[in-house]
């Protein structure tokens, strides 16, 4: 049965096999990252790139926020 | 001649029984390997024989490979040295006339006493008689012996016949169902597991990490103040606890820092704190993993071979009560005579009325875990830890109130702010004095505010901070969990908890889903739901509560999850393909992630890779032969898996490989020289 396996859609960050641009777990990361940068420009007046690199070397942020703001800032190069 | 065959759970446990009912005329032999006691009880032969736990287990009825199975049967485990003492412990019942039980008594005591009796013993335990004990101690053995109920407790092993059945059905077609999707999407054969309680308490810590992995930290600021009345600095609390932008927090610093405001209002309450009740074995646990770091399964052990040396009450239970018929005074008497606990049990006796503070649980089988009042020969000194945590909160119980003055002023600075600041003076040390020192409570007496007392802001600083992700569980939290959810039993919890570190699942003292977890619960979740619910597997164990209080019947409980389950696993085959590519997937994945990206080019991953030649394993990379020809030797048997630094000397991934107890650490740098040591 090798060979059955069908090339399927990657998570383009965690390169899972997902049938959409990015896996559940990655897609949802990217969703509450940019819903929460309206809470950060409200209070510390940040402005998108500099607030994606805060969330990236915040220690309280979960590993799959880090890896979407990583992948946000490389995709807006 | 015939004689009484007394049937134990375990050989340290048969000794103690013989020596209590035998007195000093017991007479020790092997009859077949099996150890047996010879004794004399008014006057009638009596033979004291052991098990080794249980001795028979659910297994598969029909032969060959099915799918899904319920055609079950109890047989004899196949460890070799258990089917020898069932086959001597057969033997020693065709010459008895009699049988009693003395198998621990709780569900799982009463199964292997009944799957003893009735399938190795003839259908002796139609016949057998029940004794019924919660402490190893000779007054309670012989008075227990005296007063054995006249029959088997059938409902108790019922409800452990049932669980097991249950488990067996879950594991069994779970299991085969997920290596044979695998088998049959060409991923080879891969042991992954998943359980009727393991797999929804996997599912709570995968939620968890879910959460914590998600978490946007949001912002805000607050104040942290600290402010001088009579000489004595007090932390103080500013009326806003969170500031949502910086100038307005600094601002407050600013009108308030190093100025000078007065007392407004003083509030003092007075409060008892009573006692903790005696332990069930959960309290233990979670006091045992704040006090000394022990994990939940450790501290299981460590009781239960303290009740074995007749320390301790039978460890297993969910009471916090401590019933007078225990004979407390005579315990706590007892423990006078032991030099540590001689001034607390003087207290405790020269009060007169001897009535602990008992919580809430209750359990039909058991009390609370409390001391015999017998200080064992030898102990460990884990054993001598958890002795004494468990005496001290014993006599803890007997203690008063700890009486408590809460002082609350508010502070005005100016006419827009104001603090609070917050004393507590412990007046009465109460029950603490007997709990040391695993509370370490001292009287204490700040000076007292009065209203229109000068204040000094000493401190007001503006603190950055973010919003936290969930705490993660601890072993601890995750029994408080296990037990709110109604997942598992006091007595399988721990056991469970260390299945899912052994499997791999998760990881670390704070748990960490590992990516292998993530997988099988993503699996699991997706293609049978019904594992991972809590609500199915708590309905359940409220089924086998009924059973053991004897108001359901095993037959129909058994029923019921076989109607439950057998569309879930039918409607699985349809699927066999899409759960076998995607299991394929992960496992390929996994493998690829285990060792880490291959340091020479790269782009690959490292693996472990079989030579067509010689057969032996070696490390090398995907890439191969195409891009990248690295390898690298490690030792042909254990368990390989990536450390968790790199090399200390020339930054390259460290390998490890884990056979039993020995541990091979290598950098994948050959000329390293930290490989030459």
């Amino acid at each position: 049965m090798k060979g059955v396996h069908q090339i399927k859609n990657r998570c383009r960050i965690c390169s899972v096999p997902s049938e959409r641009e990015f896996c559940d777990f990655h897609a949802e990361a990217i969703k509450r990252v940019k819903e929460h940068f309206e809470v950060w420009k409200q209070r510390k007046g940040i402005c998108w790139r500099d607030y994606l690199r805060e969330i990236m070397k915040n220690e309280k942020a979960g590993v799959w926020v880090k890896e979407a703001a990583e992948y946000l800032i490389r995709e807006s190069q | 001649m015939s004689y009484q065959l007394i049937l134990c759970e375990k050989p340290s446990a048969a000794m103690r029984i013989a020596y209590a009912l035998g007195g000093t005329k017991v007479r020790r032999e092997r009859y077949k390997g099996l150890p047996v006691f010879w004794l004399e009880i008014e006057g009638k032969r009596a033979a004291v024989v052991p098990a080794l736990g249980h001795l028979y287990g659910v297994q598969q009825n029909s032969t060959g490979w099915s799918f899904p199975i319920f055609d079950l049967r109890w047989a004899p485990l196949k460890d070799r040295r258990k089917r020898a003492w069932i086959g001597a412990i057969a033997e020693m019942a065709k010459g008895a006339d009699s049988y009693v039980c003395a198998c621990d008594f709780d569900v799982e005591g009463s199964l292997i006493g009944y799957t003893i009796l009735r399938y190795a013993c003839g259908g002796a335990d139609i016949k057998a008689k029940r004794m019924r004990f919660s402490t190893l101690t000779k007054d309670e053995l012989r008075s227990a012996y005296k007063s054995a109920l006249g029959r088997l407790d059938y409902e108790r092993a019922y409800a452990g016949k049932v669980r097991h059945e249950v488990d067996w059905i879950f594991g069994v077609n779970t299991s085969r169902a997920l290596m044979d999707a695998m088998g049959r999407a060409g991923g080879g054969f891969e042991v992954l597991s998943a359980g009727r309680v393991q797999s929804p308490t996997l599912h709570a810590l995968y939620k968890r990490e879910v959460a914590i992995n998600l978490h946007v930290p949001d912002p805000f600021w607050s104040l942290n103040n600290e402010v001088v009345i009579k000489g004595a600095r007090y932390p103080a609390e500013y009326k806003v606890k969170e500031f949502f932008s910086r100038k307005d927090a600094e601002d407050v610093a600013e009108r308030c820092k190093g100025k000078t405001g007065r007392v407004k209002d003083v509030v003092v309450r007075s409060r008892r704190a009573p006692p903790p009740p005696p332990f069930n074995l959960g309290d233990l646990q979670r006091e045992a993993y704040r006090v000394f770091g022990y994990s939940p399964s450790k501290t299981q052990r460590i009781a239960e071979r303290l009740y074995l040396s007749a320390a301790i009450s039978y460890p297993r239970t969910s009471s916090q009560k401590l019933p007078q018929s225990l004979g407390l005074g005579r315990i706590i008497e007892r423990l006078g005579r032991i030099e540590r606990y001689r001034e607390v049990a003087r207290k405790i006796l020269e009060e007169g009325s001897i009535k602990p503070r008992e919580g809430r649980l209750t359990d039909p089988a058991h009390p609370a875990i409390h001391p015999t009042g017998t200080l064992p020969k030898r102990m460990s000194g884990e054993e001598g830890r958890i002795f004494d945590l468990i005496v001290r909160r014993f006599l803890a119980a007997f203690g008063e109130d700890a009486i408590l003055e809460d002082r609350e002023a508010v502070v005005e600075a100016n006419e827009r702010d104001s603090f609070k600041v917050r004393a507590r003076d412990i007046v009465e040390l109460g029950w603490t004095e007997y709990y040391r020192p695993y509370v370490s409570w001292r009287k204490t007496g700040g000076p007292r505010f009065e209203v229109n007392d000068e204040a000094i802001l000493a401190r007001v600083d503006v603190e950055d901070k973010f919003t936290s992700p969930p705490e993660r569980y601890t072993a601890s939290k995750l029994i408080a969990y296990m037990e709110r959810q109604g997942l598992g039993t006091k007595s399988t919890r721990a056991e469970i908890i260390d299945n899912l570190y052994r499997r791999g699942y998760i990881e670390g003292r704070e748990i960490k889903v590992t990516d292998l977890g993530f997988a099988v619960v993503g699996i699991l979740k997706r293609f049978f739901p019904e594992m991972v619910s809590v609500k199915m597997t708590s309905a359940l164990e409220e089924d086998m509560a009924e059973i053991e209080s004897g108001r359901r019947d095993q037959v129909e409980v058994v029923l019921k999850v076989v109607d439950t389950i057998k569309p879930v696993f039918e409607r699985i085959i349809e699927k066999y393909e899409e759960i076998g590519e995607e299991l394929f997937e992960v496992t390929k994945r996994l493998r690829m992630n285990e060792l880490g990206p291959c340091p020479k080019c790269r782009s690959g991953h490292m693996r472990v890779v079989r030579s067509r030649k010689s057969g032996k394993r070696f490390i090398g990379c995907d890439n191969y032969p195409n891009l990248c020809n690295f390898s690298f030797p490690i030792p042909q048997r254990g368990k390989v898996s990536r450390g968790n630094a790199n090399c200390s000397v020339c930054g390259f991934p460290v390998i490890e490989v884990r056979d039993n107890w020995k541990i091979w650490r290598f950098c994948v740098n050959e000329g390293c020289p930290s490989n030459k040591k």
